[in-house]
């Protein structure tokens, strides 16, 4: 049981590492499937609440409700993390952006006063 | 591009303004976020040494530019809104990267830094030929008017950069740096506030250049103080550092 316990542990974490290191279509691909399958599975246990009960004796948790919870913190926290990479992208996007603006309107002021000085 | 020079410094130091040779290799930069109380008696004071003074006002809503532009130095401004004193000093960086110099200096808008101990750094970039030079205000004497829980802030958050970044200092978070050409090229801040500091020690272990520390004066004044991170910021700053390492 112990055994089982930590082998889907370490899938849980592997699963996340790969998910914040794949980028771009990858990343969009595998969220989709991500969906997918929790909505499947979300039906399955509402069809079948006492599957959800075995898979959780057979990954050592006991009770479904308590593997059901267990998967919902995972995708939380999953979440939380992607919501917080995409707001650092969009952070380092706006910077460039703001940058180039200040530093083009103040190329524009030195032309302005070099245009000034030879008049 | 017509950058005004002042010969006399109108700003109350004790130290008399230096004559000789206005330094023209360096380039000072300045990042500033609503400082019109001090920003021009800390701009006046540099140009008693030094040619380039560029000060970047970020998303600052008081006279902060215009006290600047008094003063006679190159002001960029960030709008609609601020980046944050990295985004300041990166936008700084890729300005002076168009001036003649060979050096770029980071310096703190609220007075806390002596010009003095730029010359002091300048000399030792150029006798070592290091990439980096850093000031450290635990090496040399005290700093004044440090308040315990200052110290212990700064403390921590040098031990927590030395364990994150696998470089060791003195003073990671010291706004007075001094560094080259190739450092100004390559260096690519992109982390907003005052991460940026933790940003430079993992891009010196990152990109392999080659540093010092050297013992600098840090003057705290009341405005100083008000303007210093608070220590609940600290705890933000810890977390996000964190979140950067497992989030890149």
């Amino acid at each position: 049981m112990i055994v089982a316990q930590i082998v889907f542990i370490g899938a849980a974490i592997g699963l996340m590492v790969l998910f914040l290191l794949s980028g771009g279509s990858r990343t969009s691909a595998m969220k989709k499937i991500a969906a997918f399958l929790l909505v499947a599975i979300a039906i399955v246990f509402i069809i079948r609440p006492a599957f959800a009960d075995d898979v959780a004796q057979m990954v050592g948790i006991g009770r479904g409700s308590d593997l059901v919870l267990y998967g919902l913190v995972f995708v939380v926290v999953l979440q939380i993390i992607n919501n917080s990479v995409a707001k650092k992208k969009q952070q380092k996007r706006e910077a460039k952006i703001v940058r180039q603006v200040s530093l083009l309107r103040k190329e524009l002021e030195e032309l302005r006063e070099d245009q000034e000085n030879t008049n | 591009m017509n950058v005004g020079v002042s010969k006399m410094s109108t700003c109350p130091t004790d130290v008399a303004p230096t004559k000789g040779r206005i330094i023209e290799d360096t380039a000072i930069i300045i990042p500033a976020h609503n400082e019109e109380a001090v920003i021009k008696n800390v701009i006046i004071d540099v140009q008693r040494l030094f040619k380039y003074v560029v000060a970047v006002s970020d998303g600052s809503t008081d006279a902060t530019c215009t006290e600047a532009k008094s003063a006679k130095a190159i002001v960029i401004d960030h709008q609609p809104f601020g980046l944050g004193q990295g985004g300041a000093l990166q936008t700084g960086i890729e300005y002076a990267l168009g001036l003649p110099v060979d050096y770029f200096v980071t310096f703190d808008a609220d007075g806390q830094h002596q010009v003095e101990d730029v010359i002091k750094m300048r000399d030792e970039i150029k006798k070592t030929k290091v990439d980096i030079v850093m000031g450290s205000r635990f090496l040399g004497e005290e700093p004044r008017n440090m308040t315990r829980a200052k110290r212990v802030m700064l403390k921590a958050a040098v031990i927590f950069s030395n364990i994150t970044s696998g470089i060791k200092l003195t003073d990671a978070h010291n706004g007075l740096r001094i560094f080259n050409r190739h450092v100004a090229q390559s260096i690519n801040l992109e982390e907003p506030g005052y991460q940026h500091a933790s940003e430079i020690t993992e891009k010196i272990k990152k990109n392999g250049y080659s540093y010092k520390e050297i013992p600098v004066k840090i003057i705290y004044t009341d405005y100083s103080k008000s303007k210093g991170q608070s220590i609940f910021n600290v705890v933000n700053l810890g977390t996000d550092i964190i979140m950067g390492k497992i989030v890149k």
